[in-house]
């Protein structure tokens, strides 16, 4: 845990140092009903926001669906005796091929990103892995 | 951006996400499971425990990053209207991590089901107005690249 607290802490750092805001210019508070109002998005003005949410959804029902109970899968079913041991190394070689996906991913938003309306695609890329 | 190597930026923009990545794809698959089967023993239970417990934080996973990032849209702040939200929330989980180590064998199952919403609450509390960064501080021709080096930050985090 103590690791975590560190990276997270030196990560906060990097970003707040190195990460420049525009002048902060906050909507303003105009009530309750038009606050949770906003969080509507009209489907038919933002279609591709709904494309990613229904991605997103599926692509991290699944995972976190296997994640949750792969310790007690390692230990009951494939018989690991020390399960918390092993799967770190597991989720750490699935999650090296993301990497080269990722890579991939970053240059096809590098070609297709900056297409005006035509963002799904590296948005479907970036979510693949 | 401030003007400095591309590449920096966009490490520096993905930082945290490595950072959030890296503690969230071993605290859900590895420590809850791990921590709730040392308190309660090797029960039938522990599987629909495990469950429940992760189910509980994922029900504050799904209301709290729509709530932060539309409060950090409203946000007036020196240094811009994200930042509070980042501070507060990677605070708030660095305490939430410290509070899970206190439990052993025989602690609360309900304390610690709290003690991980409340970590939850706080990633999420930081992540939703996380994800407005990118927006606020990238051009906009730039924004499908930023994305891509912010998830490979994260599958990084992963391995």
């Amino acid at each position: 845990m103590l690791c975590f607290v560190g990276i997270n802490m030196a990560c906060l750092a990097l970003t707040l140092r190195n990460v420049a805001e525009p002048a902060a210019s906050g909507f303003r508070f105009e009530g309750i009903t038009p606050f949770f109002g906003s969080f509507y998005l009209k489907p038919r003005e933002y279609p591709n926001f709904y494309w990613v949410l229904v991605t997103r959804f599926f692509s991290n029902m699944g995972i976190w669906w296997i994640f949750s109970f792969l310790l007690f899968y390692l230990e009951e079913v494939v018989g690991e005796a020390n399960p918390a041991n092993l799967l770190p190394l597991l989720l750490g070689t699935g999650a090296a091929v993301a990497i080269p996906t990722s890579l991939l991913g970053v240059k096809l938003a590098e070609r297709f990103g900056s297409d005006a309306g035509d963002d799904l695609l590296p948005n479907i890329v970036v979510q693949s892995p | 951006m401030r003007e400095r190597s591309p590449i920096v930026s966009y490490l520096s923009l993905g930082a945290l996400w490595f950072a959030l990545q890296a503690q969230w794809t071993t605290v859900v698959p590895v420590i809850v499971p791990d921590q709730i089967t040392a308190m309660i023993g090797e029960t039938a239970s522990k599987e629909g425990i495990t469950g429940s417990v992760i189910a509980a934080g994922s029900v504050i996973a799904l209301l709290i990053p729509p709530f932060a990032g539309a409060l950090s849209d409203m946000t007036r702040a020196t240094g811009g209207r994200r930042r509070p939200y980042l501070v507060t929330g990677v605070l708030g989980t660095c305490l939430g991590l410290l509070s899970l180590v206190t439990f052993e064998l025989g602690s609360s199952i309900v304390l610690y089901a709290l003690a991980f919403i409340n970590l939850q609450f706080w990633w999420n509390w930081a992540a939703g107005p996380y994800a407005g960064l990118i927006p606020d501080a990238v051009a906009e021709q730039k924004r499908a690249i930023a994305t891509g080096w912010m998830n490979l930050l994260g599958a990084w985090a992963r391995s």
